[in-house]
């Protein structure tokens, strides 16, 4: 290896050596930069209402900032005479190794030349550059370190947020959550019945992707309510143009009084009727005679329980009277038609002196008599509901109930098409369809429908007869759908409005039930005192978070301004005084003379001529240097603006 | 004689050089190195020091040492050009026919001691320019060549004493270094005292012909530099230009004018002695800041407030020295 080979070799090792250093060094900074800013990032986020993916991208930060400040100290390669002037630098070469790399660089051999090469050789023997640049991180790994823990212990401090970002996190949340909902019961809404008509489809779907995009994305409450607010219009239209058939008005109708869309036929109530009065047995008291039964034998109960073991004349006494009052309720029962053999029971428990078995008793009885009293109330509604059933097509029709209208054709077509239909039978079913046909009338097209089968009954047209009702019957169902698809779309609108008010209010679903103001267990609305007291809402004796407000800090709405003021005395320097002088065309003006003594009497010199004059001697002072020059540029300038 | 011959001859001649200097000059280390390095660079000294310091005493003792033509100039406020240049006169021919003679002056001569340069006129100071310059002068209307090697070793008092001229500033950018004589110290003047007061004189002997000399000072010239050495001396000299985009702070501030390129000259020449010297075949950072005193302070004038505040182009040549930085593209470690 010639002299010039073993210089170089030893430089390459030390310019990667040198590399590796910097790149070292980047890193610390590259580190220590990225810790501030994370720092930075963190300190403003505890402060500033800002995105939550931040917090991962802060913690990233530092890494960033170390591989890049590692790349950025390792990118550029020291060229090898840079590297042998820094090794001539530490090592006291006296630019030995420098000179001999720019002298090997000539194409002359000159005995200087191989004398330089010489002398730098020799020098750079013991140069080690392992030794000459030992690896380490800088100072700024240290304060990089001490950053990073204070980026730390900033994370254990809570957030501050002020009232409004709170609210706007909160709506933000409670849209999110409300938008989760609306789909969901949309989407649930779908798939028990799907809607027959199209727009219904699209608009129940379109309701269903509101409430998805209010999930996903962040909205703000206007933003949401606008969107809300624009579908509910559609739906409206929606049900307004569903409301104009008439037949389904009639249908609405029927069911917002309890009409008879209600599947259950006639027959098939009067079988729970029956199967509950033979529970009962017969015959059965109302509901109200119960009641009244029930509330007796508590009267009983609560004295027997007094009872407990006395043994004593007066409690004797008081054994007597209860024996005759249960024999008395017992007799009651009996001609009531009650069978409650526990009283029975009971009386002979009380007679043979049995407290215990007394109660036991009276509360079996008690129990059984309240089973019986739900049975009677179902009872008594299940025959006013039977009640209300049409006895025929007619009145089905009149009193708005399609389904078993259906049912009832579906008799007629059965008895038309069967072979023996006697002559009185076919009048009599034409007399029953032409007495609904007026009813009819508010169904669409059934009417006619029911003409026509009238029409060809009366011509012996059996089978058209039945395919005319059929025709009624397919009428009716459709109606039926269009009613099932305007519920729906009316629950719908209901479950928008809910969400509508769920947003503006800043409530969660749970909390918003119904329309505002609207109690849905009855009652008018509000919930505050008068003639808007909640008449369904009942106190348990203990709440008293509707009213009471004791204890609600809400420092945002405190006084401002409000300051001791002291006894209401001015303090000196703000009592009035009276400044001695006066404003005259020509007289002197009021002043103060701070330092000094005032120079009395008029000038007579115009201010420009006097600036001028000054100005001028100034300039002649610097021309001749008579001004040290630190100087002569704030006297300059003194000078220049005396002009102005 | 190869270049390392060169090299080992030029070593053992300024070593004997120093040694006989040393048998007559006590201490003075600096200012005799400084006067041996303008020596081998072919440059005029000026040393300015009080009386009394041994100035003269250096430059005759030179003389001596040297085997060259040695001649003194005392200067004096009525000493005149043709005093010192030489001038036409009338003189009688063998054959009795009368014609101009040019009578030569004292410079002509290969070293000349220009005793208290700052006592003539400075009409009279000015006759050495063209000498020094161009090693030449113009007498009677001829051009007369100076032999080689011309060396002006003058002497000044400090230019505040009484009497004095200061000299133009053209003449004093001629000299190579202007050297600061200053005061021994206790040990060295004892050690004068003794060599002075005592019958014993000290004889110097002759080290160094002419020849050797001529060679040695063509063999300093071809001492390499590396560009950034090169590059750092005119950094140094551009920063002593006021006013400018190079220059360091302290120059715009106290001087009116900063060295001209004789001074960049300077400083890589004697840079180059001072490798040679040290034994090193080529010129470092250090050689350049070591002689960058002597080569650049009497280059640089001071303004009025350099002047007012007792600041002297030292000063400004120092900080100059800390503000440029050796290396522009230095790696930092």
């Amino acid at each position: 290896m010639s002299e010039l080979e073993s210089i170089r070799a030893v430089l390459e090792r030390a310019a990667r050596r040198h590399r590796l250093s910097y790149g070292l060094r980047g890193l610390s900074w590259g580190l220590l930069f990225g810790a501030v800013a994370a720092l930075c990032v963190l300190a403003v986020y505890h402060v500033v209402e800002m995105p939550l993916w931040i917090l991962p991208a802060t913690a990233v930060l530092p890494l960033i900032g170390t591989v890049a400040g590692f790349i950025a100290g390792a990118w550029r390669k020291p060229g090898l005479s840079e590297v042998a002037r820094w090794v001539d630098g530490r090592r006291q070469l006296k630019e030995r190794l420098s000179t001999a790399l720019e002298v090997a660089g000539t194409v002359e051999e000159t005995p200087w030349r191989n004398l330089v090469l010489s002398d730098a050789a020799e020098h750079i023997k013991g140069v080690d550059a392992r030794q000459l640049l030992p690896l380490h991180l800088s100072n700024a790994t240290r304060w990089a370190l001490v950053v990073l823990a204070l980026g730390a212990g900033l994370g254990f401090l809570p957030e501050y947020r002020s009232p409004n970002a709170l609210r706007k996190r909160a709506d933000e949340q409670n849209i999110k959550e409300t938008g989760r909902l609306l789909a969901d019961i949309t989407r649930r809404s779908l798939e028990k019945r799907a809607p027959v008509l199209e727009p219904t489809q699209k608009s129940m779907e379109a309701v269903s992707e509101l409430g998805d995009q209010l999930g996903k994305h962040t909205l703000s409450r206007s933003e949401a309510l606008k969107d809300l607010a624009n579908v509910a219009d559609k739906l409206k239209e929606q049900l307004k143009d569903m409301s104009k058939d008439p037949g389904l008005k009639r249908l609405q109708e029927a069911a917002r009084n309890g009409g008879g869309t209600d599947s259950q036929s006639s027959a098939g109530l009067q079988k729970q009727v029956e199967a509950l009065q033979k529970q009962l047995g017969a015959p059965t008291g109302n509901p109200d005679a119960l009641d009244k039964l029930k509330k007796e034998l508590d009267q009983i109960q609560h004295a027997a329980s007094g009872l407990a073991n006395k043994d004593s004349a007066a409690a004797d006494a008081e054994r007597q009277k209860l024996s005759d009052a249960l024999s008395a309720l017992s007799k009651e029962m009996q001609s009531m038609g009650v069978q409650l053999p526990q009283v029975d029971d009971a009386i002979n428990a009380l007679a043979a002196n049995q407290t215990d078995l007394v109660l036991k008793d009276l509360d079996a009885a008690t129990t059984d008599l309240e089973k019986m009293r739900e049975m009677a109330k179902s009872l008594q509604q299940m025959q006013q509901q039977m009640a209300k059933l049409g006895k025929d097509l007619a009145e089905q029709l009149k009193n708005g109930q399609p389904e078993i209208a259906q049912q009832t054709l579906q008799k007629m077509i059965t008895q038309l098409n069967s072979a023996n239909l006697t002559p009185e039978q076919l009048q009599k079913l034409m007399q029953e369809v032409s007495k609904a046909i007026d009813p009819a009338a508010n169904y669409g097209k059934v009417a006619d429908h029911l003409t026509a089968s009238v029409k060809r009954m009366k011509g012996n047209d059996k089978a058209g007869a039945a395919q005319s009702l059929a025709d009624a019957s397919k009428e009716l169902e459709k109606l039926m759908q269009q009613l099932g698809d305007a519920q729906e779309l009316s629950a719908t609108l209901d479950a928008l409005n809910q969400a509508s008010m769920c947003i503006g209010n800043g409530k969660c679903w749970g909390r918003c039930q119904g329309r505002p103001g609207f109690n849905p267990n009855g009652g008018r609305p509000g919930r505050g005192v008068g003639t808007w007291a909640d008449e369904g809402g009942q106190w348990d004796g203990t709440s008293t978070a509707g009213w009471d407000n004791s204890g609600v800090v809400r420092p945002e709405m405190l006084g401002r301004g409000q300051t001791d003021r002291g006894d209401g005395e001015l303090s000196d320097a703000l009592q009035p005084t009276k400044v001695k002088g006066q404003f005259s065309q020509g007289g002197p003006m009021p002043s103060i003379t701070l330092k000094g003594v005032s120079i009395k009497g008029q000038s007579k010199v115009d201010y420009t001529e006097a600036a001028a004059a000054a100005q001028s001697d100034a300039q002649s002072a610097l021309s001749q240097e008579k001004v040290p020059r630190a100087y002569q540029g704030a006297v300059k300038d003194y000078f220049d603006d005396l002009k102005k | 004689m190869t270049t390392e011959e060169s090299i080992q001859s030029f070593r053992q001649s300024y070593s004997a050089l120093r040694a006989e200097i040393g048998k007559v000059i006590v201490g003075h280390d600096g200012i005799v190195e400084g006067t041996l390095i303008s020596l081998f660079a072919g440059g005029h000294v000026l040393l300015e020091g009080v009386p009394g310091l041994g100035k003269t005493l250096l430059v005759r003792t030179l003389g001596e040492v040297l085997d060259l033509s040695f001649n003194r100039i005392q200067f004096t406020p009525d000493l005149m050009p043709a005093d010192i240049l030489g001038t036409n006169m009338v003189m009688e021919a063998p054959g009795g026919r009368r014609e101009f003679q040019f009578q030569h002056g004292p410079i002509f001569a290969h070293l000349i001691l220009a005793d208290e340069i700052n006592r003539a006129t400075p009409k009279t100071q000015s006759a050495l320019l063209e000498a020094m310059q161009e090693h030449q002068v113009t007498a009677g209307g001829e051009l007369r060549k100076l032999e080689e090697p011309f060396f002006v070793m003058a002497t000044q008092n400090p230019i505040d004493q009484e009497g004095t001229y200061p000299l133009p500033e053209a003449q004093l950018d001629r000299f190579f270094f202007k050297i600061l004589v200053g005061y021994p110290s206790a040990a060295e003047l004892s050690e004068v005292l003794t060599r002075t007061t005592t019958g014993a004189r000290a004889q110097v002997q002759r080290v160094m012909t002419r020849e050797a000399l001529i060679d040695l000072m063509a063999l300093v010239r071809q001492v390499p530099i590396a560009s950034h050495v090169k590059d750092y001396a005119v950094r140094l000299v551009l920063a002593t230009h006021p006013k400018t985009e190079t220059a360091a702070a302290i120059s715009s501030q106290y001087l009116r004018f900063g060295s001209s390129p004789r001074g960049g000259q300077t400083l890589i020449l004697a840079g180059k002695v001072r490798a040679l010297i040290d034994g090193r075949f080529n010129v470092s950072y250090d050689d350049i800041e070591a002689v960058a005193s002597a080569a650049l302070r009497h280059r640089l004038i001071l303004n009025f407030e350099a002047e007012a505040e007792g600041i002297t182009t030292d000063h400004v040549i120092a900080q100059v020295l800390r503000d440029v930085p050796r290396d522009a593209q230095a790696l930092v470690s």
